[in-house]
């Protein structure tokens, strides 16, 4: 098969894979070819409004495995092909050097057996770090099952190693992935956070030690196959950021390509994603936790209201916030400030006492922090207004500009100090 | 009045030097001979001097550290009209505040030489990700654009470290202006009179393979032509291959 026809079949069933990142590690040129840059580069935007980065293949589609959400399984029809190792590094290579991407995303379906598969992309992946002497940003994808030693190798080829998380519950695993395990996922998990915490220890001690994934891990669940709630969803990555020190978790919205009568068919939930990256962001960024985000007695995430202005809206008795008074942590907590504007707005009153009016220059969302925010100029009447009130104008203000709302909607994880940074 | 410098950043700081020596205040300070000439008669020519930059800039590092100077670095690429003469309020603002000068975020001066300099770097990130190297024969790549910036110079540094075994060019057609890397070093040059020897023969072939890879990646059922527009500017889309038309063959 030519390759073109390869890569028309692999990056096709690669596409549901979220995570297109380049971020993470930062690495001059050494003469040769590539380096990379640690805050990313996206080349190019899909028709569907995600980013581009990096060249998104798997090894190959031809499956043992079975899992009813995936169209590269064992039963589903469709044409196979399987990369020559040598053939992949030429492409990576071609293409970066006409600046289409930042480099290489692989991850495979199992060929023959998990140790087999993990060869095939150490092969590729040595080609290009050795042969072609390739410094740009590589992505891949360990395999469940493989042995401690082949994931060894491939985190010394990459920048960022991942394991899928898959489905957010044992018991959704069991149903819909019936040869993976809640254990076969987090073992090579745990590996990898032991291996890095390791690698740091060397690198102290010498600078030369090797690098193992400097870019750290991830994962991806996928949401809306199952029935576990947002609640739930948000407690497993809180979870996971501690336990496993992920760099980022990633959410993919079912979209029915799978075993149609496991499965439920229906359009993917856009904007439930969209909701659950922002809550994300609120945990890594903002200092909430989960039990915060959603406390017991709500299971899902009001598609209305961004999950800031809706934790603001249940505690009216932490606003309004003083800008010019109070601690970072609390600014933070401001609808309508994002991260970059709390630092701005610590350093600038500082200068002189904040008003709304300087707010606004420093880019701050005032239709949406009027109601909890006090500054020099006293506080806006908003909050008095009742909590039904500040909720319908809350809910125009919080739409994301640009989108139309509904299941329309679609916004993925990039660019998010764009579109979120007002959250 | 109005002052007239020779669009290097050594210019510019002479046109810093020249308004603080004679306590001058310009209305407009322009990187080369306005195509036509203000109420305010004709601008005075600042002339360069190397002694007299590196004072300035030494100035203002001590004063406000290297972020204040790159402020000013910025205005002389900039395509904003005023750029230089913020540039030049900006710098009193330094010399009158000092390192707290970064702290006045609601000052009208800050705000607009911070927006030269946040629109210039946007583009210059924006060419980052969207310029597009072709092969040519000779085994040169070759990437066009053109950009409200005069960016050329502030690209070059990534593409040389990233492509270093690799000679290019990169042409800003608007500007003729050109700057190439043979792989040990990078100069600017006009190209008013480059000529270009033809595509390699593999050329097409990839940009027809980039063209599948991108349709395939798109997932359908989250289609977003908006979404796209917003990050990817329609401006750029000439130069992209995948916003062209699909070949037949294959
Ligand atoms: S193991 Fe499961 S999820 Fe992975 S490719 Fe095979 S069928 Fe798909």
């Amino acid at each position: 098969m030519d390759i073109w026809e390869k890569l028309a079949i692999l990056s096709d069933a690669a596409k549901y894979d979220a995570a297109c990142t380049s971020s993470g590690v930062s690495r001059r040129g050494a003469g040769g070819l590539g380096n990379a840059v640690s805050c990313g580069i996206c080349h190019s935007f899909a028709a569907d409004g995600r980013c581009i980065a990096l060249l998104k293949v798997l090894m190959s589609n031809a499956c043992v495995g079975d899992c009813r959400y995936c169209q590269s399984r064992r039963s589903a029809d469709g044409p196979r092909a399987t990369f020559a190792p040598e053939e992949l590094a030429e492409l990576t290579i071609s293409f970066y050097r006409r600046n289409y991407i930042e480099g290489l995303f692989l991850s495979s379906a199992i060929v023959r057996s998990p140790d087999y598969t993990m060869e095939l992309m150490i092969d590729a992946l040595a080609r290009l770090r050795h042969a072609h002497g390739f410094r740009g940003y590589i992505h891949a994808k360990a395999i469940p099952g493989a042995s401690p030693a082949l994931v060894e190798r491939l985190g010394l080829l990459a920048d960022r190693l991942s394991v899928n998380i898959e489905l957010p519950s044992e018991a959704s695993l069991r149903r819909l992935a019936p040869h993976k395990t809640k254990a076969s996922i987090l073992a090579p998990m745990a590996q990898i956070r032991d291996r890095a915490v390791q690698g740091e220890r060397e690198l102290a001690l010498y600078r030369g030690a090797p690098r193992f994934a400097p870019a750290g891990q991830s994962t991806q669940m996928i949401v809306g196959a199952s029935p576990e709630t947002d609640a739930q969803i948000l407690r497993l990555t809180q979870g996971l950021y501690r336990k496993y020190r992920l760099r980022r978790v990633f959410y993919s919205a079912y979209i029915p390509v799978g075993d149609a009568r496991a499965l439920p068919v229906k359009a993917p939930p856009l904007l439930r994603e969209h909701r659950l990256y922002q809550a994300d962001w609120l945990l890594r960024f903002y200092g909430f936790t989960a039990e915060e985000i959603l406390d017991g007695a709500e299971p899902m995430l009001d598609p209305r209201l961004d999950p800031k202005c809706a934790w603001a809206l249940r505690h009216p008795e932490r606003f309004p916030v003083d800008v010019n008074r109070a601690p970072l942590e609390e600014i933070l907590r401001i609808p309508g400030v994002g991260v970059r504007t709390a630092r701005r707005i610590v350093s600038a009153r500082r200068e002189a006492p904040l008003t709304f009016e300087g707010l606004k220059k420093l880019g701050v969302v005032i239709r949406r922090a009027q109601f909890f925010a006090a500054c020099a100029g006293g506080v806006q009447p908003g909050l008095r207004a009742g909590r039904e009130a500040v909720c319908s104008q809350l809910t125009a203000a919080c739409r994301v500009p640009g989108l139309t709302g509904g299941e329309q909607l679609s916004l993925f994880d990039q660019r998010p100090q764009l579109l979120l940074g007002g959250i | 009045m109005e002052y007239v410098y020779d669009g290097t950043f050594d210019g510019l700081l002479c046109c810093v030097f020249r308004a603080f020596e004679r306590r001058e205040n310009p209305d407009e300070v322009h990187p080369c001979m306005p195509a036509q000439l203000s109420m305010l008669g004709e601008p005075v020519r600042v002339q360069t001097d190397a002694t007299r930059a590196r004072r300035v800039e030494a100035g203002i590092v001590r004063a406000a550290g290297v972020q204040a100077l790159s402020h000013v670095r910025d205005a002389v690429f900039s395509c904003n009209p005023h750029a230089g003469r913020d540039a030049l309020r900006y710098v009193r603002l330094v010399f009158r505040y000092g390192p707290a000068v970064h702290d006045l975020l609601t000052d009208d001066t800050l705000l607009r030489v911070r927006e030269t300099s946040q629109r210039l770097w946007t583009e210059t990130n924006r060419l980052r990700e969207f310029l597009r190297f072709r092969e040519l024969e000779n085994g040169v790549f070759i990437a066009e654009m053109t950009p409200d910036n005069d960016v050329t110079e502030l690209l070059m540094p990534h593409f040389a470290d990233r492509f270093g075994d690799m000679p290019f060019v990169l042409h800003d057609r608007g500007r003729q202006k050109a700057g190439v890397w043979d792989t040990h070093t990078w100069v600017l040059a006009s190209s008013e009179r480059m000529q270009l020897p033809p595509m390699h023969a593999r050329e097409a072939r990839y940009q027809e393979m980039w063209k599948t890879f991108y349709d395939a990646v798109a997932i359908r059922e989250r289609n977003n032509p908006r979404l796209r527009r917003r990050f990817m500017p329609q401006k750029y889309w000439r130069d992209l291959p995948e916003m062209q038309e699909r070949a037949v063959f294959r």
